[in-house]
């Protein structure tokens, strides 16, 4: 999948690296309060928080649809105007809302936008586009209308808009919420089998400890917590402090005093 | 009384008395129709891509889906009619003429293309009508009436009223003028007829674009205000 | 789904007017409302005759004819603007109207029977065209003509979004009704200036979402690259059979006409 080799950058760069990134909305509240993290190549990380902690803020800061202080290297490319549009092919961003992204009128036209617009010809374009879609297991629903497909299928066509434009790195917005339990089962071992590097916007903790390596929790706009999956899900303290539900079997009911 | 199914709703304001089937425009008539019109389509593409940027596909695509939809909200009146919206004046007041042309030029062949609300070869004078009269006039008499404020205190509740009601009426005449060069209706009894019929359906037009002007006023005044001024 | 009357439904039907390509139904749809339009009062001859293809595209189709013939009487309410003819249009008397004692002359009957058989017609042609043409790929069929970019971006666009804003008119409207009980024997719902306000809120709330969604929607474009300039897979390329086909209803609708006047 990855077409990367002749990309100048050094090898010893992370995939991700981000300095002391400062964000104000329009209004003049913050967002995110100095973020500094680094994330390895094939890493894959879930971005845990409460509401409000900064989350999708960093994820559309990362694609360079909003910009803020600090810094942003891409293997080691700096995110200025100048490189924003050759980043946006490296790190594809999934939004939360798959409305949103879908926005053609059949899937197959929405799957080959970003390969078009990255000037590709044709054939190349609709090449991408099918792997793409046979990669998510949609390819039967090329000339289908958005609208007709379920949550989950609308979810796995968007996936396959962004794999279309070959990501190195995958941003993913709250992949599974508001899914099935079998929907939101097949879109998690479907990214599993992805290869990118993978940051998970997420509030969906069992996914988290079911998926990714690392987790790094963000509240009020900083990094409070940054760790192996194991590590930070058992540290109970912290989740508790910052409203966060621990996935763990039985434990639903037992949550309900801590709100 | 004021329960409304929604389904019902929608095949009520499904055939709004100003879509002009096949068969009731003469080829002369209908030509001119499609020829003014690609006129008008033509300038207000240039027109809304200069004011908008490369904003301007997402926005009057999702703003003509916001249209088909407001046409959908109606209110019961009296005696089984029902005030509903055909949104070329709102368009215009929201969105500047040009941009609510594209919209309401978008919303119309839709309307013809997928549920032949509105004829093929009538398209032409359908989209004068309802995208290019409706809005020029509803946007011409809502600024002009806001120059006006100056010598004389026009309420903006009462220039968007008027704005609203006027579009109405001015398609609703456009319509029964094509129709009558057309020798499918006399003008004698048609146009009587016609504005009278569309005085009613143009205070629902108007009350509703107020309504829905003064809701976009508290919820979020910076749209009114950024789409108002970059226009012409 | 709230938006009825879409025929999506008999485009699992497969046939040779199915598959034709969309660019070639659409414009020869057109030229042929086009021909028809052009029908003198009372020419039945030249009615019949443009019928005549019209029957053979719908036995080709394969389309339910019930469906095609009912579906095209939905512009009969249309029909009452053109009927004060009947009584306008000097001619011979042909009946009387019981109390009001105004008269229906021959020419205003023909007039209007004129006028209904050409919608009729034309009507059941452009049924035919959007029973058999799924509406993407009629959409993208504009991409082909040459018209303004914006517009065919917008309608694109509006296609996309027309489903996903009416489902949230449609949410609201339940919302509404649900909130409006009514006590039997009382009026209810409040006075029409209310129920108006009420109505223009939502059409407001509505307008609110729709923008935000766009700014939505620009986002996830840039996000994929787009840099103002709309690039889109090209339409479907014409196919010779379907063209050939297109061009000779139109070529024969238009000798109908000039035949007819000769």
């Amino acid at each position: 999948m990855s077409d990367n080799g002749a990309r100048p950058t050094g090898d010893a760069a992370p995939a991700l690296r981000l300095r002391g990134l400062h964000y104000d909305y329009p209004d003049g509240s913050t967002g995110l309060r100095g973020v500094d993290l680094d994330i390895e190549r094939g890493e894959l990380v879930a971005v845990l928080g409460p509401n409000g902690a900064g989350k999708s803020t960093l994820m559309r800061l990362l694609n360079g649809l909003i910009r803020g202080d600090g810094a942003i290297d891409v293997f080691g490319e700096r995110l200025t105007d100048e490189t924003v549009r050759s980043i946006r092919s490296r790190v594809g961003l999934l939004f939360s809302n798959p409305d949103d992204q879908l926005f053609s009128p059949t899937v197959i036209d929405d799957v080959a936008y970003g390969p078009l617009h990255q000037g590709l010809d044709a054939d190349e374009v609709l090449a991408r586009s099918r792997a793409a879609l046979a990669e998510v297991g949609m390819a039967a629903y090329e000339d289908r209308t958005p609208h007709r497909l379920s949550l989950g299928e609308k979810k796995r066509v968007a996936i396959a808009t962004v794999l279309s434009m070959r990501p190195d790195i995958l941003v993913l917005d709250e992949p599974t919420s508001a899914l099935a339990p079998a929907a939101r089962h097949e879109l998690i071992e479907l990214l599993r089998a992805l290869p990118q590097t993978q940051i998970i916007a997420t509030h969906d903790m069992a996914m988290a400890r079911d998926l990714a390596s690392r987790v790094v929790v963000l509240s009020d706009g900083r990094v409070v917590g940054d760790g192996p999956t194991e590590v930070v899900l058992g540290d109970r303290e912290l989740l508790r402090e910052h409203d966060l539900e621990p996935a763990l079997h039985g434990q639903a009911g037992a949550q309900r005093d801590s709100a | 009384m004021a329960a409304v199914d929604p389904v019902a709703a929608i095949t009520a304001a499904e055939a709004p008395a100003l879509h002009i089937p096949d068969g009731f425009v003469s080829a002369p008539v209908a030509a001119v129709g499609w020829v003014l019109a690609a006129a008008a389509i033509a300038l207000a593409a240039r027109r809304a891509d200069r004011n908008l940027d490369e904003r301007a596909a997402p926005l009057m695509g999702v703003m003509a889906a916001f249209i088909f939809a407001g046409q959908m909200v109606n209110f019961p009146v009296a005696g089984g009619t029902s005030g509903h919206l055909v949104g070329g004046a709102l368009a215009a007041i929201l969105l500047g003429p040009w941009a609510a042309i594209i919209v309401m030029t978008a919303v119309v062949a839709l309307q013809a293309l997928l549920f032949q609300d509105g004829g093929l070869a009538a398209l032409g004078v359908n989209t004068l009508n309802m995208a290019v009269i409706s809005a020029l006039v509803g946007w011409g008499v809502y600024r002009g009436l806001q120059l006006l404020r100056g010598v004389h205190s026009v309420v903006p509740a009462v220039a968007a009223f008027a704005a609203a009601w006027l579009s109405v009426e001015a398609a609703a005449v456009a319509t029964t003028l094509q129709l009558a060069a057309s020798a499918t209706s006399p003008l004698a009894v048609a146009l009587p007829a016609m504005v009278g019929v569309h005085a009613l359906i143009g205070v629902g037009e108007g009350l509703i674009t107020l309504g829905a002007l003064g809701l976009v006023r508290a919820a979020r005044p910076d749209l009114l205000a950024r789409h108002a001024q970059a226009e012409v | 789904m709230a938006v009825s009357g879409l025929l999506e439904r008999y485009h699992a039907r497969h046939s040779a007017i199915h598959r034709a390509a969309p660019r070639a139904k659409l414009i020869a749809a057109l030229a042929y409302i086009f021909a028809i339009t052009f029908t003198r009062e009372g020419d039945w001859t030249a009615l019949a005759l443009l019928a005549l293809p019209v029957v053979a595209v719908v036995v080709a189709s394969r389309l339910p004819l019930l469906l095609v013939l009912r579906r095209a009487l939905l512009t009969l309410p249309f029909l009452l603007v053109a009927l004060p003819l009947l009584f306008t249009r000097p001619g011979e008397t042909i009946a009387e109207l019981p109390v009001l004692g105004w008269t229906v002359s021959d020419e205003g009957a023909v007039a209007v029977v004129t006028i209904l058989a050409k919608s009729w017609l034309s009507v059941i042609v452009a049924v035919v065209l959007m029973a058999t043409t799924e509406a993407p790929a009629l959409l993208r069929s504009l991409r082909a003509l040459r018209l303004p970019r914006l517009l065919v971006a917008s309608i694109e666009f509006a296609y996309r979004y027309l489903f996903v804003v009416t489902d949230e008119a449609t949410r609201m409207l339940q919302a509404r009704s649900s909130r409006s009980a009514a006590i039997d024997g009382r009026r209810s719902g409040g006075s029409v200036r209310w129920r108006a306000r009420v109505a223009g809120n939502l059409v407001g709330t509505l307008f609110v979402r729709s923008i935000e969604r766009s700014e939505r929607v620009h986002a996830a474009m840039l996000a994929r690259g787009y840099d103002g300039e709309p690039r889109q897979l090209a339409a479907p390329a014409l196919d010779r059979a379907a063209l050939v086909v297109a061009v000779l209803m139109v070529l024969y609708g238009c000798a109908v006409q000039v035949g007819v006047r000769l």
